[in-house]
Formats: structure tokens, sequence, C-alpha cells
């Protein structure tokens, strides 16, 4: 082969990688950042050994079984920064936007109807995808619009954007720990055939207000392709 | 003007979809042109033969991600023209060091006895790149795809221009190693 074909190949990769490239962006940190961040962990290696003795001994994220009700819904592609903007977990996807999933809580009906009047041209509200329905239809067939849905639930949602629309994704599992919750999504299915479209599904799930009230964090992201 | 309504515009044959395209992503495809050819008045050709090969493209083609469909056209474009010009000694760009850097990986021989599907080739490249951590990833991505330069990318990831070269070096020894380990001699 020649050195030409490689880079033609090059330009075949998939789209996410390249537009990954050009997002992704690490500023420079002032050097008085570097110093006062060396302090901080002293201060906190001090406090943390200081009170070590007081608590019982940590423990790991514990898994929520079963799931969250939850369902899932086409919401089209997109990659408007307002998406990331808007998420609960703005910081880690500016930090590692490859792993992790934008994730957004509604606690009350305003507030979906909030969502869905700022994000009606970045997502696809109103149009399903071959067997799975649009975003208002699957909100409208779990009657998560009724205002009484939300007096004692909230509704987490994630955006899981995808490269083909035949790829089928699901919550593979939920983590938490004490104040924080992590939902685990998973591609369902490996098809070796699929459409060359882009797509975007929005999982939603639901989640007393008992139980969402505990966490302070959260976080989602997409279980890792070789790990499934 | 977000994507979807832009498209729609190419949908609709509507010519106001050129405007937008320019305004929108007029830079971003002429950085790419210019990386490539590394003069200003081709890549602008370039630009605007993308703009008109996105008009034929939409319909029957729909983008859901224009800036990485443009990407790939004015890339493709680009390079053609750079073969063509390369004949006449014209142009300056990025492209020739990057080339050289890629000889390391291949054979630079029409034919070593194997013939691969291109497809199977790229499907390779896509898995490797999948095995990388991100920042490394787009550090490879910004040279091979958008033929960045070393300092820019340098810039881009605050880095030094050494140490940029270094993981590329070691990118690229990785890519050679695993296509061989995966049965292609490139």
């Amino acid at each position: 082969m020649k050195k030409e074909e490689l880079y033609e190949a090059i330009g075949d990769i998939q789209g996410h990688y390249v537009h990954e490239a050009r997002c992704a962006v690490r500023k420079a940190r002032p050097v008085w950042l570097k110093w006062a961040a060396m302090a901080a962990c002293l201060c906190l290696v001090a406090v943390a050994l200081a009170i070590m003795g007081d608590r019982p001994p940590s423990v790991g994220p514990e898994e929520v079984d079963p799931p969250y009700a939850n369902t899932i819904a086409y919401v089209g592609w997109s990659e408007d920064p307002v998406i990331c903007e808007g998420a609960l977990n703005k910081e880690l996807l500016q930090t590692e936007p490859s792993a992790h999933l934008p994730i957004f809580k509604m606690d009350t009906v305003e507030e979906l109807e909030r969502f869905i009047s700022k994000y009606e041209t970045v997502f696809t509200m109103n149009q399903g995808y071959d067997d799975r329905l649009s975003f208002e239809a699957a909100i409208a067939k779990a009657q998560w619009d009724r205002e009484g849905f939300f007096n004692e639930h909230s509704l987490l949602m994630i955006y899981v954007p995808a490269n083909s629309g035949s790829f089928r994704f699901g919550v593979q599992k939920v983590t938490v720990t004490d104040n924080s919750i992590c939902v685990v999504a998973e591609q369902k299915n490996d098809p070796e055939i699929f459409t060359e479209d882009m797509a975007g599904w929005m999982i939603l799930m639901e989640v007393e207000d008992e139980e969402i009230g505990k966490y302070t964090s959260f976080d989602a992201v997409l279980k890792p392709k070789r790990d499934r | 003007m977000d994507d979807a309504a832009i498209v729609q515009l190419y949908l609709d044959r509507d010519e106001q979809a050129i405007p937008a395209t320019a305004e929108k992503y007029g830079n971003y495809c002429v950085s790419i042109a210019n990386n490539i050819l590394g003069n200003r008045e081709d890549a602008e050709e370039c630009v605007n033969d993308t703009y008109l090969n996105t008009w034929n493209a939409i319909p029957p083609h729909r983008p859901e991600r224009l800036s990485t469909f443009l990407g790939k056209i004015v890339r493709n474009l680009a390079f053609n023209r750079y073969k063509h010009t390369t004949a006449d000694k014209r142009g300056g760009g990025e492209l020739p060091a990057v080339l050289d850097e890629l000889a390391g990986c291949v054979s630079g021989k029409e034919d070593v006895g194997h013939h691969y599907e291109y497809k199977e080739i790229v499907a390779a490249i896509n898995d490797f790149l999948g095995t990388l951590p991100a920042e490394k990833r787009n550090v490879f991505v910004c040279r091979y795809w958008y033929t960045d330069s070393i300092s820019a990318i340098a810039a881009r990831y605050d880095k030094t221009d050494a140490a940029v070269s270094m993981t590329l070096n070691r990118l690229r020894l990785k890519l050679r190693d695993y296509l061989i380990a995966r049965g292609y001699e490139l």
C-alpha cells in the first residue's frame, strides 16, 4: 500500500472521531493553578487522615437492581453545544466528552415543558424512528406529562448519540453511592449490516422523589464496546 | 442557523443553503483545504467546489452531522487537487510531511501480494482508534485527518511540539503493529 492510500483510508474513519477531535480542547492552565491544586490536595489528604478514624470503611458504588422503570425515544442526532451546557454532568462532558453521556433531570411538568421548548430546534421531538416512539409520544404514552406524576417522581433523561439508526440502546445498570447516581447505557444489538445515517436516542427513566432526593451528583456513561 | 435547518434548505432546493453553509462552516472547510494545499486561493476554490458537491449530494443524502459531511468532501477534493498540482510543484501545505510520516506504516509498494478490501482497512483503523485514550485519538485525527501542523496540535492540547511529535511517532508504530497483528501487511 502507498502512503497516499493510507491517508485516503484515514479520511473515511467514523465521523464521531473526526468531530470529537475538533471539539476537544485542553485549555492552558496558569502556572499558579498547578501549585494551588497541589496545595489543595495536601489539605484534602490532611483532612481525610484526620476524619478517617471516625468513619466506617467506605463502600464502592452499589448497583441498583432492578433499574428504575425506563423507556427510550428517538430524538435525532445533534452536536449542538447547548446539549452539554444544559446537562447535569456538564463538567464531565467537557473534560471527557467521549466517556460520558448528557443527563438531564426534570422535577416538574413546567421543567419538562421548558426543556421541550429549549431543545425543540436541537432534538427532533415529534418524529419516531422505525419501531421507536418520538420523544413527545413516549412522554405521552407513559403519562409523564401529567402533574400527578411529578408529585412523587422525577424524570432522568440521558441522551445517547449513535452512528447508525440501526443501533438500539437501553439501560444496562444504575450504580449509586451515598450522593451520586450513574446510569450505564449499553448498545443492545450489534447488527452486521447497519444504515449509515446518524441517530440519537433519549433514555427516559422515572425515579421516586424519595430516592432522587439523596443524590447531588448525576452522571451517565455508555458501556464501552470491548466490555460488551 | 442549526445544522438541521441548513440541511432542510438543501432538501428544499433553496439556494440560501450555500450562504448559510458558508457562514457556519466556511472557515472550517478552508482550514482543512489550506492544510492540505498550503495555498489560500486553491483552498477557496476547493471550498466552492465543496458547496457545489454538497448541493448535488443533498438530497438524496441527509447528513445529520453536517460538519463532518462537508469536511470529508473538502478533504477529498483538496487531496485530489494536491495530487494533480504536485506534478506542477505547486502548493506548500502540511500534507507532504504528513504523508512522509504515514510512509512508515506502509510498504509503499503497489502490490505486496495481498489484496485487502478498502473497507476492511478503514474498519481496522476505526478499531485501532477505538483502543486509544480520547486525547491520543484526537491528536492522531488532528494530524492525519485534518492534516493539522504539529504546532497547531500542540497549541490546541497545551503540549510542546516535541511532545506531540513523540506521541504521533508512538501512535504510528502502534497503528502499524495493530494492522500487522491483524494480518494487514500494508
